[in-house]
């Protein structure tokens, strides 16, 4: 189990972020101003802003005050904001949507050995439906996250006391753990956290289609019977439309990028593959026409 | 702890012009509206003891308080979420009328914006999800927790997680202590100069 949660936490995504032209310096092609960068899919996005704001600020249009900000930067992917508080590789697996087994054909036909994910950094004054406004700076997203983590906490134990009883210098170092990329010291403290047999899981579905939303289902460890629940039956309660009993199933499940199995119980999954904020995040990626006619034969 | 279906009963009982917990209050309503079953929202002209000192953001200045009661499946609790609205004094004219223009405010240290004690609760900015309609069990924390969260504006929501220590766990007029506790303690703090 170690050895995979390491490589869940090692995972990264290499991203190419451009800028919306109406914020670059009159005379600069958008073009030539580009960051390139591999962000940690168990990290929030907006902990690189700083970094990526850096590379970018002579390009920039000055009336931006970057010490006083009264507007927010934020990022798009395909004009689609990108909510900054969810982590990094759940938004990737649930905007691109791109089935794992067809990823590496993709980027072959795009004649690529490198799969790179574009977004777009947008400023405004207003923000974008459903975006967080960031009036904090890092704080906000300390905070942020470590309320996501008494709120897994409540769900796993039925109360958040691990969480508030941690000392300040451990909840620091736990912070810490996420932004230096330190496995052991996060896991260290996670597990402090997680029991061995919780009550409910912390849970989070990200679906693309009909409309982008996020299912927060609060599912339990075991059934009636006392059996493991698994992720098929989750899927059945949650998501009858997509996941019935007899019908072919249209939709994947992605994980770190990774394509889940339906019978993996449903903690034996979480505890492979929680994410910095203590919670499972799911995408549910549709099947292509292709492999639904394969199943079907 | 509170059941949602005795959370919905409680809410439907509540009338915020006879409960004690809403006196301070009461003068300040501009809106009371209840939502759907689970959701009550109050809007409230911000008190003028409220708005000395930094209150003032800037030129502009802090009209309107939003205040929504809902239910936390996660929590199983009340959940209080606040908006704000400043006017930077600009108007508009609506068919002869000059009304003045409102927007979102979101300052980085609510506490302070609204004289809130920061040991007693923490304030976070996040998304409200909506509660699914469907019900396929008697189990509150079941099915019917589940949460779908689709576009809708940023709120400072008040964390639930130790709420039953803070209110008591008698059922009875669970609601109406909570209120006492998440909005009558803060709101009649008017702020001075040493608090500001």
């Amino acid at each position: 189990m170690d050895e995979l949660r390491k490589l869940v936490w090692d995972g990264k995504i290499n991203v190419q972020i451009a800028v919306n032209p109406q914020l670059l310096v009159k005379g600069i092609n958008e073009k030539d101003v580009t960051v390139n960068l591999r962000i940690p899919r168990n990290a929030y996005l907006m902990n690189y802003i700083d970094e990526i704001l850096n590379d970018l600020r002579k390009f920039l249009i000055t009336d931006i005050n970057f010490e006083e900000l009264d507007g927010m930067f934020w990022f798009a992917y395909e004009g689609i904001p990108l909510y900054w508080n969810y982590p990094f590789g759940a938004l990737y697996d649930s905007m691109v949507g791109i089935d794992p087994s067809i990823r590496y054909d993709q980027m072959k036909q795009c004649n690529s050995m490198m799969n790179i994910w574009k977004l777009q950094l947008n400023y405004s004054k207003e923000y974008p439906s459903g975006m967080i406004p960031i009036v904090d700076r890092v704080n906000q997203i300390q905070k942020y996250w470590m309320h996501q983590w008494k709120q897994a906490c409540f769900v796993l134990n039925g109360t958040s006391k691990q969480v508030m009883s941690l000392s300040l210098v451990h909840s620091q170092q736990f912070w810490k753990s996420i932004l230096m990329r330190d496995y052991i010291t996060f896991y260290k403290i996670a597990l402090k956290i997680i029991p061995s047999k919780p009550r409910h899981i912390p849970l989070m579905i990200h679906l693309t289609f009909p409309e982008i939303q996020i299912i927060q289902p609060i599912c339990k460890f075991e059934d009636d019977s006392g059996n493991p629940q698994t992720l098929k039956d989750m899927l059945m309660t949650e998501l009858p439309d997509i996941f019935s009993v007899d019908e072919t199933p249209i939709a994947k499940v992605v994980s770190h990028g990774i394509e889940i199995p339906f019978d993996m119980p449903l903690f034996a999954l979480y505890e492979r593959f929680l994410s910095c904020d203590a919670f499972l995040h799911l995408s549910i990626c549709m099947v292509t026409d292709d492999e639904m006619k394969r199943n079907k034969v | 702890m509170i059941t949602y279906e005795e959370y919905v009963k409680q809410l439907k009982e509540l009338d915020v012009y006879s409960t004690v917990a809403f006196k301070r209050v009461v003068p300040y309503v501009l809106i009371q509206q209840q939502q759907n079953e689970d959701e009550l929202l109050l809007r409230l002209r911000a008190p003028s003891e409220k708005l000395v000192g930094e209150i003032n953001n800037g030129s502009n200045k802090l009209v309107i308080i939003d205040l929504k009661i809902s239910y936390s499946h996660v929590y199983q609790e009340p959940q209080l979420s606040i908006q704000l609205w400043e006017t930077n004094g600009r108007q508009e004219n609506q068919e002869e009328e000059q009304v003045d223009e409102i927007y979102l405010w979101y300052p980085n240290n609510i506490n302070e914006t609204l004289a809130i004690p920061t040991n007693l609760f923490t304030i976070e900015l996040d998304t409200v999800p909506r509660p699914r309609v469907e019900r396929t069990t008697t189990d509150n924390i079941n099915n019917s927790g589940s949460k779908k969260l689709m576009s809708s504006s940023a709120w400072y929501v008040v964390h639930s997680c130790d709420t039953s220590e803070i209110v008591g766990t008698p059922i009875q007029n669970y609601l109406q202590r909570w209120a006492s506790v998440y909005i009558a303690s803060w709101w009649g703090i008017v702020r001075t100069p040493n608090n500001c």
